[in-house]
């Protein structure tokens, strides 16, 4: 039951953001006929291809138009490249799947050993090194960490190249990873402060709680008293965290996308705003929103799955 | 840290009147970064917007103590300006957002049940979209310049405000001074700014140094992507963005901006994170 109602209220949000996005854009000045004719637009082709478009028909024809074609999976065609939106878009998304999917495994992963081991060694050596890392993270902005990165790995030390992309082959697999690194990188590191500071306090929090004292009573050895008590409770906060950082991830992937020149959603998402390309852009957000509903029911699943008490409905 | 005492950190130190020195270095630092902004006029060695052109990207020397970019124009006063803009945005974004997401957040509070469930579950929305794309829409749709950048940021961040004002201020609409000015039947404004408001002012001055950082940050990822400040003015974000073209030749252009950029936020962070730890101290000693 709770999951079917999670779901519903998934659709809810979807609809309601994607019908935001449709509204909008349409409030854009210059209707897309001007955008398509540009300089050359004369009073009379542009009634012409107004009327095609449907651009006057009442504003609730046009949205169900629009809805019912992008749930059929017509995306519609793109002003600047004049090519059909799905496509690109489709393809382009595989490849930022490849660098988003890497980079949360690794935040996902090392944020938490991370936060974890912090919590431990609280106010020793490595809590303070850990912070400072994690506070230089949140603080250096994508790009520049992405160009330095450039400088010290593909200019001074030219291991890794500064940008592009490469086909996934069994026969280039050096290069085809080689490509995925310096974004990857910068991409986890730009992000990974947020989930180790929420595991860190959160395992804090465990380490001095009374079950934790009850299990040191007992005389559980400290790794047992870690592994088996405390661990598992530390990391569930850290779950709303990472679904959060899935806005994050979208807004960092468009930067690091642009530089390091790869050909993945993000770039396609800043190419369609800078060109006012407007089937390019309510595809990209209606991306964005599935995304994201996706991403929060994902979460609010996982949370239900290891915390029985938000299933049986007593919010915890 | 110091070695003073083998009492639990904080209180030990506040004891000793003196501040965590996280602490004070950010707020020195923030000081620093203010005068620098202040006083740029008469800091710079050369105008902003001064071309040289013998001495195009010229490395870091006694004339040009950071260099010159791609136009011969000197990177120290470029950065110098730099900082006025970009703090500019920073702190007047972050004025914004506390303006309108303080009292809305009070009203919600406030008001509880439909309305407060109405205004958070717009709030939800809005957050619920990256924050970047937000700004690079609105941007497109009018001509970008610094201040409209300004109020883009100010208005995206509104609604994290909102929910921690809200947060915080629900645990003082129970107290009993409330139930006694509602008996009283002040009015609502009454209510929220002078009994709410005044008890609630530590956790929004800590939500407002932080939100400093996300705000230079995203004003700065928008002047990178060329839809913010406008040249020939610069920020740290347009600062880095011109020179990355040249970062095999003249690396110089980039680095100081970008590093100047970090240790703004790393001072705001500081301070936050700082100010947080000493209000939490002081309201747990005064129970």
């Amino acid at each position: 039951m709770y999951i079917l109602q999670r779901l519903f209220y998934t659709l809810v949000i979807l609809f309601v953001i994607t019908s935001l996005v449709f509204l909008v854009l349409q409030v854009l000045p210059g209707n897309v006929a001007k955008m398509i004719l540009g300089q050359y637009a004369t009073p009379e082709t542009l009634k012409a291809l107004e009327e095609k478009l449907g651009l006057n028909d009442p504003l609730i024809t046009q949205y169900l138009r629009w809805l019912s074609s992008t749930l059929r999976g017509d995306l519609g065609k793109s002003l600047v490249m004049e090519r059909p939106v799905a496509p690109i878009l489709l393809q382009a998304l595989g490849r930022s799947a490849i660098l988003a999917t890497i980079t949360f495994i690794l935040i996902a992963v090392i944020g938490n050993l991370l936060g974890v081991f912090a919590a431990i060694k609280q106010d020793k050596a490595l809590d303070i090194f850990l912070s400072t890392f994690a506070l230089v993270g949140i603080s250096v902005p994508e790009y520049f960490l992405g160009i330095v990165l450039v400088i010290l790995f593909s200019t001074l030390l030219p291991i890794f190249p500064s940008s592009g992309y490469i086909p996934f082959m069994f026969s280039n697999l050096w290069q085809w990873a080689s490509h995925l690194f310096l974004p990857t990188i910068t991409l986890t590191y730009t992000l990974i402060a947020h989930i180790t500071r929420m595991s860190r306090s959160s395992m804090i929090e465990v380490l001095q709680s009374n079950y934790v004292k009850y299990a040191e009573a007992k005389g559980l050895s400290r790794k047992d008293i870690i592994l088996k008590h405390a661990l598992k409770n530390a990391l569930i906060p850290s779950i709303t965290v990472l679904a959060l950082d899935f806005g994050w991830l979208i807004g960092g992937i468009a930067l690091v996308e642009t530089v390091f020149a790869y050909p993945g959603f993000g770039r396609l998402l800043v190419f369609g705003i800078m060109q006012r390309d407007l089937p390019v852009m309510q595809a990209c957000m209606v991306v964005i929103a599935i995304v994201y509903c996706i991403a929060n029911l994902i979460a609010d699943l996982l949370y239900s799955f290891v915390d029985p008490r938000i299933r049986f409905g007593k919010p915890a | 840290m110091t070695s003073s005492s083998r009492m639990p950190g904080r209180i030990a130190r506040l004891r000793m009147k003196t501040l965590p020195r996280p602490f004070l270095i950010g707020s020195s630092l923030i000081v620093l970064l203010l005068l620098v902004a202040v006083s740029a006029d008469y800091l710079a060695p050369y105008p902003y917007d001064e071309f040289h052109f013998l001495q195009r990207m010229a490395a870091p020397s006694g004339n040009h103590l950071l260099g010159t970019d791609e136009f011969g124009r000197d990177v120290l006063s470029r950065l110098i300006f730099g900082t006025r803009i970009s703090l500019m945005m920073g702190i007047g974004s972050t004025l914004l957002c506390l303006g309108f997401g303080v009292p809305i957040g009070l009203y919600s509070g406030f008001k509880g049940r439909k309305i407060d469930e109405f205004i958070m579950r717009i709030m939800d929305i809005i957050i619920s979209f990256p924050s970047l794309i937000i700004g690079l829409l609105i941007m497109v749709v009018t001509s970008p310049g610094t201040i409209k950048t300004v109020f883009v940021v100010g208005m995206i961040f509104t609604p994290h405000v909102v929910r921690v004002t809200r947060a915080v201020s629900l645990s003082i609409v129970k107290k009993d001074f409330i139930e006694a000015a509602r008996a009283r039947s002040e009015s609502t404004r009454f209510m929220i700014f002078e009994e709410i408001l005044p008890n609630i002012w530590g956790p929004i001055i800590v939500e407002g140094s932080l939100r400093v950082t996300y705000a230079i940050l995203l004003a700065g990822s928008m002047s990178f992507l060329g839809l913010g400040t406008q040249p020939p003015q610069a920020d740290w974000g347009l600062m880095v963005a011109d020179g990355r073209m040249y970062v095999g030749e003249a690396p110089w252009i980039v680095i100081s901006p970008g590093m100047m950029m970090c240790i703004a936020v790393i001072a705001f962070n500081l301070f936050g994170d700082g100010l947080r730890d000493l209000l939490d101290v002081r309201m747990r000693k005064l129970g």
